[in-house]
């Protein structure tokens, strides 16, 4: 599955945002096959701070340990520093491009 | 560090320190919801985009309003002092783009003491806001939002002048200071300085 990140705002700068992303997300997330990969794709998002990120990518992160692959994520600074802030908290670190 | 004598910083001071509640704030400066207080930082960094400033720069200060906005509202929904929402300006200088963000919420103590009530003081909080993985808002066990903003401003070189009671943190150009506050700020006070290259 891809989930292109910039359907879900440009601009991804909030805990209650995150949140909202994290609980739409859901309905397709349970038609998953049980071994399929997610892509988190983040080409075009102008923003990402760890608000949003902690309540989406860790979720992801945290529930999808080895099928998560993060794509796109050195196109735009805040979304580097974002990502690559956040994977030290995180027990297993995603594949990142 | 960062001019405080510059007319907006001293207007959003005086209001933060207020001890009763303060006249009501121009339409221009006020934010009273998070959609506002957004749609305010995209105009400004829009215009710093038609100004040519880099956009690795612009996109990073837009990423520290950001977090320091979204915590005044985040933190304080439903306990705002006595106004709710959050001042927002920004000013062009000789240094370079100002901005300050301030509320008139609970303050970093009042709201970290209920998740790590040993904190003694304003100064302990402000550390441990910008230096620990800490919420406020047990039992959500995230807080990474300052500790983000510290490693941008160490790293990146905006700098920031960050009050909350009688204690404050400062970053000038890459070095960091935790200093004393006086007149205390009732919630929390953020100057920020984009400088010119």
């Amino acid at each position: 599955m891809m989930l292109l990140m910039h359907n879900f705002g440009e601009k991804l700068d909030s805990r209650p945002a995150g949140r909202e992303a994290w609980l739409a997300i859901q309905p397709r997330l349970r038609e998953m096959d049980a071994a399929e990969t997610i892509t988190l794709d983040f080409t075009n998002v102008l923003l990402l701070t760890p608000s949003f990120a902690d309540e989406f990518v860790t979720l992801f992160v945290s529930e999808y340990p080895s099928r998560v692959f993060l794509s796109h994520t050195q196109e735009n600074i805040t979304v580097r520093k974002t990502l690559e802030f956040l994977s030290k908290t995180w027990g297993q670190k995603p594949a990142m491009q | 560090m960062i001019s405080i004598t510059h007319p907006l910083v001293q207007e959003a001071m005086l209001w933060s320190a207020e001890a009763n509640k303060p006249p009501p704030l121009s339409a221009g400066q006020w934010c009273a919801t998070k959609d506002t207080l957004r749609a305010r930082i995209d105009s400004l960094t829009i215009r710093l985009l038609h100004q040519n400033v880099a956009e690795d720069r612009v996109r990073l200060f837009d990423a520290v309003l950001s977090e320091i906005g979204s915590n005044s509202f985040d933190h304080n929904i439903g306990q705002w002092r006595d106004t709710p929402g959050v001042l927002f300006k920004s000013s062009e200088t000789d240094d370079g783009t100002l901005c300050v963000l301030a509320d008139r919420g609970q303050g970093l103590l009042t709201t970290l003491s209920r998740v790590r009530p040993a904190l003694n003081n304003d100064a302990e909080a402000l550390r441990v806001a910008f230096t620990e993985s800490i919420s406020g808002r047990a039992p959500e066990q995230r807080g990474n939002g300052l500790k983000f903003v510290r490693s941008i401003l160490l790293e990146d070189g905006i700098d920031l002048w960050y009050g909350s009671g009688n204690a404050a943190y400062a970053v000038t150009e890459r070095v960091e200071e935790w200093l004393p506050n006086d007149p205390p700020v009732l919630g929390c006070s953020a100057i920020l300085l984009l400088r010119n290259p």
